[in-house]
């Protein structure tokens, strides 16, 4: 899933997704709102856990990525156990201060999503698996 | 006059007698007088009444007057005429009391031009204090008058430079900080099309199987391309902007209007978005790039900034407000938070706000109006929209 009011942004990370694994089911929202309800919607009813990475972008003009992750923050454990949080961000800020108070997110990355990304996530993702 | 010289030396001949015992009283009144003469003060002697009955050489020399001129009362007419009545309310009060006499005046030279002078005199007293002679001095202070006015006028030429040095520093240390925010934000907001650039060109990088997207991602080329130009120009136009060198134009508002319409015309399609003007006045006289820009920036900001499912409805009307001209542009957007407002104009310190665009729009606009007397106020309401009044100057 990719949250970003930057569509070209979107797009990169479909594109560079899809390369990685063709059969990937990628959600996008150029609207955190609507992200959320989704979310909310979908995953709550869910019979079975669908595990899934969430690029989050941070300077959005509705909300922003930290606003996104306190209404996040308020979902039932079990809808929140499925997420893998990254943030992808353009910005040049330093975001130490913020991976403090939100330790659930798995790591911060500089746009643009690259391949290399990918697969080191995949990697991470996997090795709880192999264990 | 020696004469009278001669009487005070005969009284007072015992301050001399132990050393120049074996000189008659002729011959001390002759050397009397030769180191009075020799004094480069004036020096001076009145009667008990003021009537004066003594100068020395220096006063004749000054004065190009004689004895019978400047006599009695006559000395005073050499006062320049601003001294004159103080000088006489000061020495009629010495003389009424019998105290120190010291003022500061001026007095007119042999050749017409004034000098300042110290004049001081204090009276001679017999042993019941009855005063017997007045004996004066005068001291031309005409150098140190000057050389203070000198000091002073030098002082003062230091304080101005100093505050136009203040001053500059102030705008420079203003200009550095703008400069430091500019690159700032400048490299925040080139980073966002540079990254997507990036990331599509590393698309295209030839691997095992053919991106299937070629032309998608191409045209996505383009488009960040075309962001990354946009904030390119609007920094540009900020440069011209500080350099103010617009030429005047008679600006057609319905043209501009249509103009603007037609550069926006995607944004303004892809959001339903619908223009209603209202147009009192019709032309203008301003440069036609600084109206373009400020209108162009608060009517795509109207459309972007909308409520969320709401079309936008942007109003732009032209009034005559007294002297000047009112542009307004309203919008039924998502409004501004309060505590916002009085950031909205300032590009510099909202980057970390939720706001994202070139962020230079709201900041080139003030800037650009108030470069030419003009001023722009702004009304909002959250979740009903906004209107942001430009009162324009004419210009000549």
């Amino acid at each position: 899933m990719v949250v970003d009011d930057d569509a070209t942004n979107n797009m990169i990370c479909q594109f560079t997704i899809k390369r990685v694994n063709k059969e990937a089911d990628i959600k996008m929202f150029l609207n955190p709102e609507e992200a959320l309800a989704s979310i909310k919607e979908e995953y709550s009813s869910a019979r079975e856990v669908l595990p899934t990475v969430l690029f989050l972008d941070i300077n959005m003009p509705n909300m922003t990525g930290w606003e996104f992750l306190d209404v996040f923050l308020q979902f039932d454990e079990w809808v929140k156990d499925q997420f893998t949080i990254f943030i992808l961000s353009s910005s040049i800020e330093d975001f130490t201060e913020k991976a403090e108070i939100y330790p659930f997110i798995q790591g911060f990355l500089s746009k643009p999503l690259k391949l290399t990304h990918l697969e080191e996530i995949r990697e991470e993702l996997l090795q709880p698996l192999l264990k | 006059m020696h004469q009278i010289i001669i009487t005070y030396m005969s009284n007072n001949v015992s301050v001399f007698e132990n050393n120049i015992s074996s000189n008659s009283p002729k011959q001390i009144a002759r050397e009397f007088k030769f180191v009075i003469d020799l004094m480069p003060q004036m020096v001076w002697a009145t009667q008990p009444d003021g009537y004066h009955d003594f100068f020395n050489q220096r006063w004749y020399e000054f004065t190009g007057l004689s004895y019978e001129d400047t006599k009695d009362k006559g000395w005073s007419l050499v006062l320049h005429p601003d001294d004159y009545e103080r000088t006489w309310k000061v020495w009629q009060k010495s003389l009424d009391t019998g105290t120190l006499y010291e003022i500061e005046y001026r007095m007119r030279k042999f050749d017409g031009t004034y000098n300042w002078f110290l004049a001081r005199a204090l009276p001679l007293m017999d042993d019941k204090g009855n005063i017997l002679k007045w004996f004066g001095t005068c001291t031309n202070i005409q150098d140190q008058r000057e050389i203070l006015e000198e000091l002073e006028k030098t002082k003062k030429n230091l304080r101005v430079s100093n505050q136009d040095l203040n001053k500059s520093i102030d705008e420079l240390s203003r200009i550095n900080l703008e400069l430091d925010n500019f690159v700032y934000s400048a490299s925040h907001d080139l980073k966002a099309p540079l990254n997507n650039l990036e990331g599509l060109v590393a698309l295209l990088e030839p691997s095992e199987e053919s991106e299937p997207n070629q032309d998608e991602i191409f045209k996505l080329i383009g488009k960040s391309v075309r962001r990354f130009k946009g904030v390119v120009n609007d920094m540009t136009l900020m440069a011209q902007t500080a350099k103010d060198n617009h030429r005047m134009h008679n600006v057609d508002f319905p043209v501009l209007l249509s103009k603007i319409k037609s550069d926006l015309s995607h944004l303004i399609n892809s959001t339903g978005a619908v223009l209603n003007l209202d147009l009192d006045v019709k032309y203008i006289q301003y440069p036609r790039k600084e109206i373009r820009s400020i209108l162009s920036n608060l009517i795509s900001n109207g459309i972007k900034y909308r409520y969320p499912n709401r079309p936008p409805k942007i109003s732009v009307r032209t009034k005559v407000i007294s002297e000047e001209i009112l542009l307004e542009v309203e919008d039924n957007g998502r409004g501004i938070e309060v505590e916002n407002i009085s950031e909205i104009f300032d590009k510099y310190f909202r980057i970390n706000s939720t706001i994202e665009g070139s962020g230079l729009g709201l900041f080139i606009v003030k800037r650009m109006v108030e470069n030419r007397g003009g001023r722009v106020e702004v009304m909002s309401k959250v979740g009903e929209g906004s209107r942001f009044s430009v009162f324009l100057k004419p210009q000549e």
